[in-house]
Formats: C-alpha cells, sequence, structure tokens
C-alpha cells in the first residue's frame, strides 16, 4: 500500500469530520420559538409537545416570544404550523396557556451556568431505594404535564462513594419560586367510573334508587336534576352526565385520594407486586394498589351488572364503561375494567397495561402510579443544594469566553512563531486546534451533550494538550533531521508514541471521574476523554501530515545553498 | 557530588515543605475549602463600579460574610460568602435596600452534608485517578525505575500546587480540583516526552536532555500563553480559578521535570552504565 495515500486519507477523514461537525452545530438561518410548556388547560394541549418548534400563526410568522403576545385574546379558529406542520385549534376562551422561547443560536445546549436559571439537588430523607427515585421523578414530570408548569430536567444523580441518591432538577431561566411550586403542589385524586341507566318507559334504576325521565327532565328518587348536577347515593358522589329519552348516565366517583392507601411501587415477593415484563409484541406492566373496604365496595356497587363488551383487536372482554383518573378535576387518562372485576370488592386490585416498547410501559406504569398517589412525592425530600444563576451573567460570559479563546490562540500562535520563526508551521497549530474545540463540539451536538463551564473547561485541557503535541511533532520532526539518526516515518512514529503515552495517562488518569464523579466534575473527565480521543485519532495524525509536507520542503531548501 | 544531584535538593525541599504546610493545614487551621466542598451559601454579584467591600461586610454583619471581589472585563464581580442556613433573597434585599443597584446576581446554597459527600468523592477520585495514572505509565514504559520518576514528579506538581494555592488564598473548589487533576495531563507530557527522548534515542544524555528541555519549553510558553489569556480575560470566576492553579502548576513542573525528573533519569543511567 501507498504510504503517502494513507496519510492523505487522514487529511481527508480530517476534512470530512471537520465539516461534519460544522453541519452538526450549524446555526439555523431560519428564525422561530420553541415551545417550553402547554398548560393542561391550553387548546393547543395534546396539539403541540414541548420541544416543538412554533414559526407561523394565522399569517404571522412568529420569530420571538413576544410574538404570541397578539395571540393572548384571540379566539376562533387558529391555524399554525409547528415543526414545519399545518396544525389547527379552535379556541374557545382567550388564551394559548403556551410559554416559548426564543429558539437558540445553534444546536449546541449550553448547561445552566451559562444560560442562567435554577438547580436544585434533593436528598431523600432516611434510606431509599432507586425505584423510589425513579417514581418521584415521574410524579414532579407528572406534575409538570398536569399543571402547565415551567419544563424541568430531573435527574436522578447516585453517589457510588457515600452511596447516597439524589435527585437532581434543572429548569433554564426558572427561579427557586417555581421549583418550590413544583415541589409543593400536591393534587386531589379521583377515579370515575360512567354508569349508563337503560329506561324503560322512562323508568330505570341506579345502585338502590329509581330513576324516571319524562320529557327530558330526570329524576332520581323523586329529586329532580339537570345535566351535571351532583348528588350522592349510599356515600358515592354522581354527576348527572347525560339524559336522553332511553338512557341517563350518571359519572360515579369510585375512588377518592383516601381510598388508595397503598401503590405498590417496588415489587416484594409475597407481598405486592410491581414489574414490566416482556409480552409477544411488547411489553406489559403491571402494579398493585391498595384499596379501603369503602372504596372497594364503591367500586362493586356501581360495575355490578354492567354490560360487557369484546374489543375486537384483541378479544379481551371489558366493562362498556372505562375508569377515568382524575387529578384537580382535570382528567388525566383512563383505563378499560375487565369484566370479571364486575360487581366484586377487591382491596387489593391489579393494575396492568400494554406498550411496544419498554421504555413506553415504564414510563406509563410510573405516570398511572404517580397519578393514584395523587401526585404526592412517595418519600420525603430535603433540598440540599441551590444554584441560581442570572441569565444576564450567562449571555455575557459565552462572550468573555469566545474572546479570552481568541486571546488565547494569539498567544499561542505568538509563542509558536517566536520558536519557530514559520508562520507556516504557528499557523497550522492554531488552525488545527481551532479545528479541534469544533470537532469536539460537533460531537456534544449529536450526543446531546450540554456544555456547561466544566466542559469548556475541559475543551481548553485537550486544546492545551493538543497544542503540546503538535509541538512535540514539529521538533520530533526538526531535531531527528538534524541529527539525521532516523528516517521521517521514524521520527513520525516516536512522536505518536509520545503522544499516545501522555494521552493514554490522561484518559487513565480521567477515568475514575467519569464514572464516580457527580454532576459537573463527571462531565469535565467526560469531555476532556472525547477530546483527548478525537486529539490521538483524528487532528494528530493530520498535522502530522501537514507538518511533515511543510517541513519537508523547507528541509529541502535548505540543503540547496 | 556533581552538580545536576546537588541541584536536585531544590525540588526535594520544595516537595518536603509543600508536604508539611497541607499536613499543617489539614491538622490545624484546616483547608481553605470554598463552598462546594463545605458547604454554606454564595451570592456573586456583577457591577460596573468597584464595590466597596467593608461596607458590604457592614450592611451583612448579621451573616457574618466574608466579602471578595474580582475582576472582570465587564466590571466587578463580588462574591459574598455566608452559611448554608442564610436566605439569599434576603441577602440581596439587604443590599438593594443598602443603595446598591444591580440587575443580575447568582446564588448557591449548598447543605454542609452534601458538600462533605462531595469533598469526600473528590478525595477518592484524586487517589484513583493517580492510581490509573501510575499504571498507564508503567505500561507505556515498561521500565519500572523511569515510570517511577514520571510519577513522583507529576505527585510533586499536584502536591506543590495545592500548597501554593492554599497558601495564596485560593479556596479548593471543585473547580479548582478540576485544575489539580488536569496537572496530572500536563505534567506527564513533558515527563514522557523527556523519558523517551533519553531512553529511546542514541546519543549523549546531556544532548538529549537539552533537545527535550527546548521542546518542553515551547510547550510551556504555548499553554502559559494561552492560560494567562484566559487568566486575564476573566471570564468567569471558575474558569479563572483553573487557569491560576494551572500556571502554578506549569511553574512547579518546569523544576520537576527538567530537574527532579532530568536528572533522576541521568543518575539512573549512569548507575546503569556502570
Amino acid at each position: 500500500m501507498d504510504f503517502k495515500i494513507f496519510r492523505d486519507w487522514r487529511i481527508a477523514l480530517f476534512v470530512v469530520l471537520l465539516v461534519l461537525s460544522l453541519v452538526a452545530i450549524a446555526p439555523s438561518t431560519e428564525k422561530s420559538v420553541t415551545v417550553k410548556s402547554v398548560s393542561s388547560s391550553s387548546p393547543l394541549y395534546g396539539k403541540l409537545a414541548v420541544g416543538d418548534t412554533l414559526s407561523w400563526m394565522n399569517e404571522r410568522t412568529i420569530t420571538t416570544p413576544d410574538d404570541l403576545l397578539i395571540f393572548d385574546n384571540f379566539t376562533g379558529t387558529l391555524r399554525f404550523v409547528h415543526n414545519g406542520k399545518l396544525d389547527l385549534a379552535d379556541i374557545k376562551t382567550p388564551g394559548l396557556g403556551i410559554e416559548a422561547e426564543e429558539r437558540t443560536f445553534s444546536k449546541i445546549k449550553f448547561g445552566l451556568d451559562i444560560v442562567g436559571g435554577t438547580r436544585v439537588l434533593l436528598e431523600p430523607k432516611g434510606n431509599v431505594s432507586a425505584d423510589m427515585i425513579q417514581q418521584s421523578m415521574a410524579t414532579l414530570q407528572t406534575r409538570i404535564n398536569i399543571y402547565g408548569l415551567k419544563e424541568a430536567k430531573f435527574q436522578a444523580v447516585d453517589d457510588i462513594v457515600t452511596g447516597k441518591h439524589y435527585v437532581q432538577i434543572e429548569m433554564t431561566g426558572g427561579s427557586r419560586q417555581e421549583i418550590d411550586s413544583l415541589l409543593a403542589k400536591q393534587g386531589k385524586f379521583e377515579a370515575k367510573i360512567p354508569r349508563i341507566v337503560l329506561l324503560t318507559d322512562g323508568h330505570g334504576s341506579l345502585l338502590n334508587s329509581t330513576v324516571f325521565v319524562a320529557n327530558g327532565s330526570l329524576a332520581v328518587d323523586g329529586r329532580r336534576y339537570a345535566i351535571n348536577d351532583t348528588f350522592s347515593l349510599d356515600g358515592m358522589p354522581f354527576e348527572v352526565m347525560n339524559v336522553s329519552s332511553n338512557s341517563a348516565v350518571f359519572l360515579a366517583t369510585v375512588l377518592n385520594g383516601n381510598d388508595v392507601k397503598s401503590v405498590c411501587i417496588t415489587e416484594q415477593a409475597g407481598i405486592c407486586a410491581s414489574r414490566v415484563q416482556p409480552v409477544k409484541g411488547g411489553y406489559q406492566f403491571m402494579f398493585q394498589i391498595t384499596v379501603s373496604d369503602e372504596g372497594a365496595r364503591k367500586f362493586s356497587d356501581i360495575t355490578s351488572g354492567m354490560r360487557s363488551i369484546v374489543e375486537p383487536s384483541s378479544g379481551e372482554s371489558y366493562l362498556e364503561s372505562k375508569i377515568y383518573f382524575f387529578i384537580d378535576d382535570n382528567a388525566i387518562t383512563e383505563l378499560n375494567i375487565g369484566s370479571d372485576l364486575a360487581g366484586r370488592a377487591l382491596t387489593e386490585p391489579s393494575i396492568n397495561g400494554f406498550r411496544t416498547t419498554r421504555d413506553a410501559a415504564v414510563q406509563e406504569k410510573l405516570m398511572l402510579q404517580s397519578i393514584l398517589q395523587s401526585g404526592s412525592l412517595p418519600v420525603t425530600f430535603d433540598v440540599t443544594r441551590v444554584d441560581q444563576i442570572s441569565p444576564t451573567l450567562g449571555a455575557g460570559f459565552l462572550k468573555s469566553a469566545l474572546l479570552a479563546g481568541v486571546a488565547a490562540a494569539v498567544g499561542v500562535a505568538a509563542v509558536l512563531f517566536i520558536r519557530y520563526r514559520k508562520l507556516k508551521l504557528a499557523l497550522p497549530v492554531v488552525l488545527t486546534s481551532v479545528s479541534e474545540v469544533i470537532m469536539i463540539m460537533g460531537v456534544a451536538a449529536v450526543i446531546n451533550w450540554t456544555i456547561d463551564l466544566a466542559s469548556l473547561a475541559a475543551v481548553i485541557a485537550t486544546v492545551g494538550t493538543g497544542v503540546d503535541a503538535q509541538i512535540m511533532i514539529i521538533d520530533e520532526m526538526m531535531m531527528g533531521a538534524q541529527h539525521k539518526i532516523y528516517t521521517t516515518k521514524e521520527r513520525m512514529k516516536r512522536a505518536f508514541f509520545i503522544i499516545f503515552g501522555s494521552a493514554s495517562t490522561v484518559i487513565a488518569a480521567m477515568l475514575p471521574m467519569a464514572i464516580i464523579g457527580i454532576g459537573a466534575m463527571r462531565g469535565f473527565a467526560i469531555v476532556t476523554s472525547i477530546g483527548v480521543l478525537i486529539g490521538i485519532f483524528i487532528t494528530r495524525p493530520a498535522f502530522g501530515k501537514i507538518a511533515e509536507l511543510v517541513l519537508s520542503k523547507e528541509m529541502e531548501s535548505e540543503k540547496k545553498p | 557530588m556533581e552538580r545536576y544531584k546537588l541541584l536536585m535538593a531544590i525540588p526535594a525541599i520544595a516537595l518536603l515543605l509543600s508536604l508539611c504546610y497541607i499536613g499543617y493545614l489539614a491538622a490545624g487551621p484546616g483547608l481553605l475549602l470554598d463552598i462546594d466542598l463545605k458547604g454554606g451559601t454564595q451570592v456573586s454579584i456583577d457591577s460596573v463600579q468597584a464595590p466597596d467591600l467593608a461596607n458590604i461586610e457592614k450592611v451583612l454583619a448579621d451573616y457574618h460574610p466574608s466579602v471578595r471581589s474580582a475582576r472582570s472585563l465587564a466590571g466587578y464581580t463580588t462574591i459574598i460568602d455566608a452559611d448554608a442556613s442564610a436566605n439569599t433573597t434576603e441577602i440581596v434585599e439587604k443590599l438593594r435596600s443598602a443603595g446598591y443597584s444591580f440587575d443580575s446576581y447568582s446564588a448557591q446554597t449548598v447543605g454542609p452534608a452534601l458538600g462533605a459527600s462531595f469533598f469526600a468523592q473528590a478525595q477518592v477520585a484524586m487517589v484513583l485517578a493517580f492510581i490509573f495514572m501510575a499504571i498507564a505509565v508503567f505500561i507505556v514504559f515498561r521500565v519500572p525505575t523511569p515510570s517511577f520518576y514520571v510519577i513522583l514528579s507529576a505527585f510533586a506538581d499536584i502536591v506543590e500546587a495545592f500548597a501554593v494555592s492554599q497558601f495564596i488564598g485560593i479556596k479548593l473548589s471543585l473547580a479548582t480540583f478540576t485544575a489539580l487533576l488536569l496537572l496530572i495531563g500536563y505534567s506527564v507530557d513533558t515527563d514522557i516526552l523527556l523519558t523517551t527522548r533519553v531512553l529511546k534515542s542514541e546519543g549523549e544524555i546531556g544532548r538529549k536532555t537539552r533537545d527535550a528541555m527546548k521542546t518542553g519549553m515551547t510547550m510551556l510558553a504555548a499553554t502559559g500563553a494561552a492560560l494567562v489569556a484566559l487568566f486575564v480575560m476573566n471570564a468567569a470566576p471558575t474558569i479563572t480559578q483553573i487557569a491560576s492553579v494551572l500556571l502554578i502548576g506549569l511553574v512547579f513542573d518546569v523544576m520537576n521535570t527538567w530537574i527532579t525528573n532530568a536528572g533522576l533519569l541521568r543518575w539512573y543511567i549512569e548507575r546503569k552504565g556502570k
């Protein structure tokens, strides 16, 4: 194989990866806003998701969050373009109920310590399992979805050294108050089942009471009710939903927060079940709950004698009514009731579900579990760390960091020029280092890494060692030539022995931190390792080739006179 | 005794002094720790004018704060440290009502238990990092004695940089701790360069060392120039802290590479030659 082509191929790889990195981080030219939160009362709820880009609304281009303000009092049909697709929504009461932010300049995500916001670390009281931590995060996420709070990022943080578990909450642009309100929110849980009462000649029965409908007006046990009226029978609240000549529909509240005694979070053999397991075509989840005797009786009363329907697709038989879960009077989700449960007073029912992926099954299970607990946290938390970073500090920071970077590059170039007196050598070193920064950012954009201060420090670190390695390459080439001891190939081999040697020690030193470090320290170690790997496998070989080209010409021209 | 052996007394004394100083701090007055490692509350305020530190301390006397300030490109950053129990909103309100005006501030509160756990973790990470680095160096050279010299000089760099940074009042934080870890990388760089040049090439040891030193000094100057730029620009306290600890470490690295490691290597080769 031709050696030269092999080397050139390294330069080609370098160029290709540089271009790919630039594409990965490329700033978008099209202006739009990103949706940060959608309240459950929003007319766009269910149509618009957090993270969608919103670019157009009723003949108006949306470029900043302020552009949404004019729709504050809008009612009627709203046409909007999200993620490039047109959608419609009918707005009856004014208010969009969404929050948006200007789309970030490039695809690189910057950490809270740069863009500003609030980060809180919660420490659970007492010994808490990893399951409890997962459940707590699901509960907090459910609260955000239900109450339309500002989007927050949750992360389980494990301290391997002390064995403690923490929950980290980050709210970009959020305040301490917003996190406090997220932590304080607790809802009122209710499970409701509609009961259809069939009428014969206007007569029917609900529990032990008589239902009578004449000329569209309804009476239960002789008392008259209109639609949406509520009443109580045998300690069970009812709401009138619908009345027709041959049927009446009542929504019965069969369970409230007090009726749900416990929700099984962690599977304990012989005590309670909570699991996700693979089944044909996907994953099934199930967990048990404990219901009060009163709750079990209400469930049995309302489902007793209810008709069953067979779902054609699965062949499963369910009761004609579903059970609906409400938090603070908002319907959150619904479940089918197996027809074998009709009229049975079970105090330990289990809840099952199916999703095609394991992840979705786990999420759905966690969501249901947190709803059944009224959105209350399964463990008590102490706020053990709070960071509030002002956004202006963040913005100013990026500018000064960029300036500092330019100053550092100029400084390095000056040193190299003084030593070698050749711009042809100094410039490639600086340009290679700049490309290295771009490639690290490219990788960060691809793996969705958040660049925080610690990551930036890591970039500085790798670029610093990168410059050192390039100086080694140049000197190895020049000195080897002076002493006429080695061939070019041998010289390059020796330079790379040193480079690989020091790179492997750096990665070895970062390894423990990448594994045990929490938060910022871990990020530092990981970014440093990424940078070092990019360096030794991509930029250093390419620079070696460039140095070889520049220096061999120089040496030849020196020999001539 | 030859001159280079005498010269090695200087780094030996420096290492000893640094170890003693750290030992003294750990046993007596305690290490200077930033709030992320010991717990506490920190409020940073940006202002265009130079802050009146004494007056801020007087206004916030109830919190027994320690106040310091740093210059940055855009102006000044005032850093107020207080106990973890202090309420950051109250501190800010107190300053505002005392006539200080500022748009933005950053606040950080770390519980003492969490700080202690971070510190424990940092220590474990440092010890493991050092062991892993040592293993890597042994694998690279496969000769025990010169590998040990490389590790010794990295150890000396870290200990001395830590001692001096503590002495001049730079608190140990996650950021400065990171810088100490980074120092492993920067320090080992030049030591591996030196050891490779001396062990793996032909020629007289003095010339090989001088050649290696020329390369090493260029590396130092380039890294130094970049760090000084970062330090002077003062983009963020975190980065300034990292830059200053690294700069201190690099100065010691000159001594530990080109006096300690070079001397020991020369001694080793002379002994082997006999």
